[in-house]
């Protein structure tokens, strides 16, 4: 059993630099959990923490239903893979692999049978007699997972591992991770800034920002239905579009007004609203690229001027401005879009999130 | 590819390629201000260097005579001399001798190995440790002169320091005049260059420790070293080329010792060196071949030393790299 | 940081580091209380606090002995022999590092293997020298330190290897000639090296005890460190410790001071030029 508790933990650096804020999460067991943000956001320090590497400042963390806050990293039972590996240059393959394991003095046969099979499992086979500098990037970072995975430990930690690989190999190595997890059941925690890597990666994502915790969830829920602002713009590429609107209501029906045009709301959104009895207000409102349509001229539609198009092949990204404000249009049906041309587009009205202006909180978030 | 290497070397270096206009007068003041350059630093070496050592090896090989005050050929007559007066140990020859040895273990098995475990201590961060890296470089900064006076006031017989502590715990028994003893001036003066020696190497050691990777060091921390684990298996691995730079040093430096003894004990109670020796014999006794045929010998045998001393270390980094 | 120590060992490490630095930090201050009693005073009470603060003992010093003159030789020969020290070895350094002609390695490798051959071996023959060319005096001291292809060239070698060869070409172009180049570009560019060869060369200098001792013959050009030492073997006829206590003091404030107040540049100084003797 190796779930993982943080209760309020906070870590505060020189008395008044706050990395990580009140921190609760329940990791359960065999769980693959990412934690995304931008850096310096504290994720990395919560990591370090739970390898105790990092001292905690306030609060509790539990692997199982043991404290660790004053366990040492090696009674933790748990093995990190650093961002950049950190092998041990002087020792072959063979040797980095086996050293956590000798130190524990654990039988040589033994040792050697786990070596040998991390080694089939990574196709490390050829190179165990290799020093770490005449390897490649790729093959650095899987003996790096190797070193992780022979320690058969109850938790498995990765400091974004694939930042210093190519975008081929990431996309490689991101699918052999995916396999291992299936493969060694165990829980795994993963930090990294790439928002790609989190979505496919994680069964649940914590998006951190600040040294707080802005929305847990998994890639679904976080990307349909962002927390607030934050998260909105960071998930998801080309990010959601985020405009000034103002919220208005009349007859008990909700609307939103914006760019002189008023856009109905849906029926299911509406009652939301009514249910939490929203004030009329002046809000920030977003909505995706995707959820954008190309369409004919109507009431509810409006006029841009495109500035730039990128075809991607099976869809193409129209960048605009309404309202002053910078806009993409994904479109998968027209291609045939050209830089200042002038169309007209129409919002997904069940697809637009509110946020309050000041706050940035989504104003029908619940978090269940 | 040699060529590429060949091309980026010549663009590194310039000159011809850089100033094309007028290549001729162009090249001659360039040339002028190479040799205007050199000029003085290269009399200075061929003067205090080459000649100097060019001149040693022919002294070796002459005796002065002492009526008309000029140098003749002798053959290896200084080298007999010499090796019958280390074998006989006359004037000390042969303790001088044996004791740069001493000294070469001492430098390389003693100093050397203190100085990593020091440095590695230090580099945990203990409480203090700043403290300690600066007290202990202080020997470098302060001349040997007033080092070893301040080390004579601590050893000296009557309110030396350690004398006056061993009569305030009632030891009178065991005072002694430490560096006037031949039972104890030789570790006496060992003892000393250890505790004035630690110092630089440390900021040395400190220095290429705190350049490794503090990622290697955390992940043989999860990986669950013991201390002394990760010193073996970590630390000295890592650092060794800078580990072996030091023991050289320490190596060549054993055979130059002569300071030392002369300043605590003027070479007395069997602690001379073979450097000693030899600048006791050009100071006092004027026997300038002799003097030089010791210093021929020095050489080598140093050379050779400080060679195999080498191939050792090397052997060990290639296992490492 | 890696691996913490234990209590225990951390405890043992701790204090066995603590004896050390004191046994390196007290005999200077076991030397400067003394330096304040008066000869009989100090042999009736090594240990005592003096009776009072007087400067007795340093007055003397600076009176009897000619401390003040040793200072100031001293002071002459380091900054003459340190400016001259570096401004040789940067000379040769960037000749050597930024152009190609014939010789030039083999000056670079006769440079290296002159450092690794032990000096002192050759003292007859400098002797003999210096006496045939009557240079047993204060300038035959600076020729000896004006040396320009030591271990505080490999430094500047390296650092004027670092620096790219277009500066130098945008001066050319500019109508810099070659000295210019080296002047007003290239030695203000190695002001990292400058900073690390004149600390060190400094410190040597300023201690260097043996060539000065053979060297300085006449007594009243003496420098600080051959001046103790014949202080100090003076001492074992007159004993007036007390007197040699105070020059002591006197002799090494002012290094304490410095080190004291650039002890991070002193000490990066010596980590860069690091692998010397």
């Amino acid at each position: 059993m190796a779930s993982i508790t943080f209760k309020n933990v906070r870590k505060v650096y020189d008395k008044d630099v706050v990395a990580v804020k009140d921190f609760n999460l329940e990791i359960k067991d065999k769980e693959f959990i990412v934690l995304v943000g931008p850096s310096g956001c504290g994720k990395t320090t919560l990591l370090r923490m739970v390898a105790g590497l990092e001292e905690i400042t306030s609060g509790e963390l539990y692997i199982g239903d043991r404290l660790v806050n004053n366990v040492a990293p090696k009674d933790r039972d748990i093995a990190m893979v650093f961002q950049n590996y950190a092998l041990y240059p002087h020792m072959t393959v063979y040797d980095n692999m086996a050293f956590g394991l000798k130190v524990r003095k654990i039988d040589k046969k033994e040792i050697d049978k786990r070596v040998r099979n991390a080694a089939k499992i990574l196709g490390l086979e050829e190179l165990l007699k290799r020093k770490p500098r005449a390897l490649s990037g790729g093959q650095r970072q899987r003996v790096a997972i190797g070193r992780a995975i022979v320690r058969n430990p109850e938790v498995f930690l990765m400091d974004e591992p694939l930042s210093n690989l190519d975008a081929k190999l990431r996309n490689e190595m991101r699918a052999e991770i995916l396999k291992l997890h299936k493969r060694l059941q165990t829980t795994f925690i993963y930090v990294t800034h790439d928002q790609t890597e989190a979505m496919t990666l994680g069964d649940r994502i914590v998006i951190m920002n600040d040294g707080i915790v802005q929305q847990v969830g998994n890639p679904q829920e976080v990307y349909e239905n962002p927390s607030n602002e934050f998260v909105a713009t960071f998930i998801g590429t080309p990010k959601m579009n985020i405009f000034d609107g103002e919220l208005g209501k009349e007859d008990n029906r909700y609307f939103l007004l914006f760019n002189g045009k008023k856009i109905g709301i849906e029926e299911k959104v509406n009652k939301e609203l009514i249910d939490k009895d929203i004030k009329p207000q002046s809000i920030r409102f977003g909505i995706r690229p995707e959820h954008i349509e190309l369409t004919e001229e109507s009431d509810e539609s409006f006029k841009i001027d495109v500035e730039m198009c990128e075809l991607m092949g099976h869809e193409m990204l129209i960048h605009t401005s309404l309202n002053d404000e910078p806009l993409v249009v994904k479109s998968r049906t027209r291609f045939d879009i050209k830089a200042s041309d002038r169309v007209d587009i129409k919002f997904e009205t069940d697809r637009i999130r509110l946020f309050h202006k000041e706050s940035g909180k989504n104003l029908l978030y619940c978090d269940n | 590819m040699k060529k590429l290497a060949k091309a980026k070397d010549k663009d590194k270096f310039n000159g011809s390629n850089a100033v094309k206009l007028d290549s001729k007068r162009k090249d001659r003041t360039r040339n002028i201000f190479i040799f205007l350059m050199l000029a003085w630093p290269i009399l200075n070496w061929l003067i205090f260097t080459f000649y100097m050592n060019l001149e040693t090896l022919a002294y070796s090989f002459q005796r002065l005579n002492r009526f008309t005050g000029e140098m003749r050929f002798s053959g290896l007559t200084n080298y007999k001399i010499l090796f019958q007066k280390i074998i006989n140990n006359s004037d000390s020859y042969g303790t001088a001798f044996r004791n740069t040895f001493l000294w070469l273990g001492l430098n390389v098995l003693v100093i050397g190995p203190i100085s990593l475990v020091v440095s590695y201590v230090l580099s945990k961060k203990i409480p203090l440790h700043r403290f300690y890296n600066a007290v202990l470089f202080i020997p470098n900064i302060i001349s040997i002169v007033i080092l070893t006076m301040v080390w004579s006031f601590i050893w000296a017989p009557n309110q030396g320091i350690v004398n006056d502590l061993l009569r305030m715990l009632g030891l009178d028994h065991l005072t002694r005049v430490w560096l006037g003893d031949p039972d104890t001036a030789l570790i006496n003066v060992f003892i000393y260059c250890v505790w004035a020696g630690i110092g630089f190497n440390n900021l040395i050691l400190s220095g290429a420790i705190a350049k490794i990777p503090k990622e290697i060091l955390e992940s043989a921390e999860l990986d669950g070293v013991s201390n002394w684990q990760e010193f073996i298996h970590i630390i000295v691995p890592s650092i060794w080329p800078t580990f072996a730079t030091v023991t050289i040093l320490g190596a060549t430096a054993a055979f130059r010792v002569f300071l030392q003894p002369q300043l605590l004990t003027n070479g007395q109670y069997g602690t001379s060196t073979i450097a000693l020796k030899v600048v006791d014999e050009v100071l006092g006794g004027g026997d300038y071949g002799l003097a030089s045929a010791a210093g021929v010998v020095m050489a080598i045998l140093g050379f050779i030393a400080v060679y195999l001393i080498k191939k050792f270390l090397d052997k060990m980094e290639a296992k490492w790299s | 940081m890696g691996r913490k120590f234990s209590k225990p060992v951390l405890i043992i490490a701790e204090v066995l580091l603590f004896i050390y630095a004191v046994s390196l930090i007290f005999p200077y201050i076991w030397v400067f209380i003394n330096s304040f009693k008066s000869v009989p005073e100090f042999y009736s009470s090594t240990w005592s606090l003096p009776e009072s603060f007087s400067l007795t003992n340093y007055i003397r010093a600076l009176k009897e002995t000619n401390m003040l003159s040793y200072f100031k030789w001293s002071i002459i020969v380091t900054l003459v022999g340190t400016a001259l020290q570096m401004i040789f070895s940067a000379m040769t350094a960037f000749v050597l590092a930024k152009y190609k002609f014939k010789g030039n390695a083999f000056i670079y490798s006769c440079a290296i293997a002159g450092f690794l051959i032990p000096t002192t071996g050759t003292l007859a023959p400098l002797y003999v020298f210096l006496k045939n060319t009557g240079l047993f005096n204060i300038y035959g001291l600076i020729v000896m330190y004006a040396t320009g292809m030591g271990t505080n060239m490999v430094i500047y070698y390296s650092f004027f290897k670092k620096i790219s060869w277009s500066y130098a070409e945008a001066a050319f172009i500019d109508g810099a000639g070659h000295f210019r180049v080296f002047w007003n570009i290239m030695l203000p560019m190695a002001r990292e090296a400058s900073i690390a060869v004149g600390i060190t060369s400094a410190i040597r200098i300023w201690n260097d005890y043996f060539l000065p001792s053979i060297l300085l013959t006449n007594p009243k050009v003496q420098t600080v460190a051959v001046g103790l030492r014949s202080l100090q073997v003076q001492q074992q006829y007159n004993a007036t410790w007390t007197v040699l206590f105070a020059a002591v003091i006197l002799a090494t404030l002012p290094t304490i001071l410095l080190y004291i107040i650039f002890q991070d540049k002193i000490s990066k100084g010596f980590l860069m030029g690091g692998l010397k003797e």
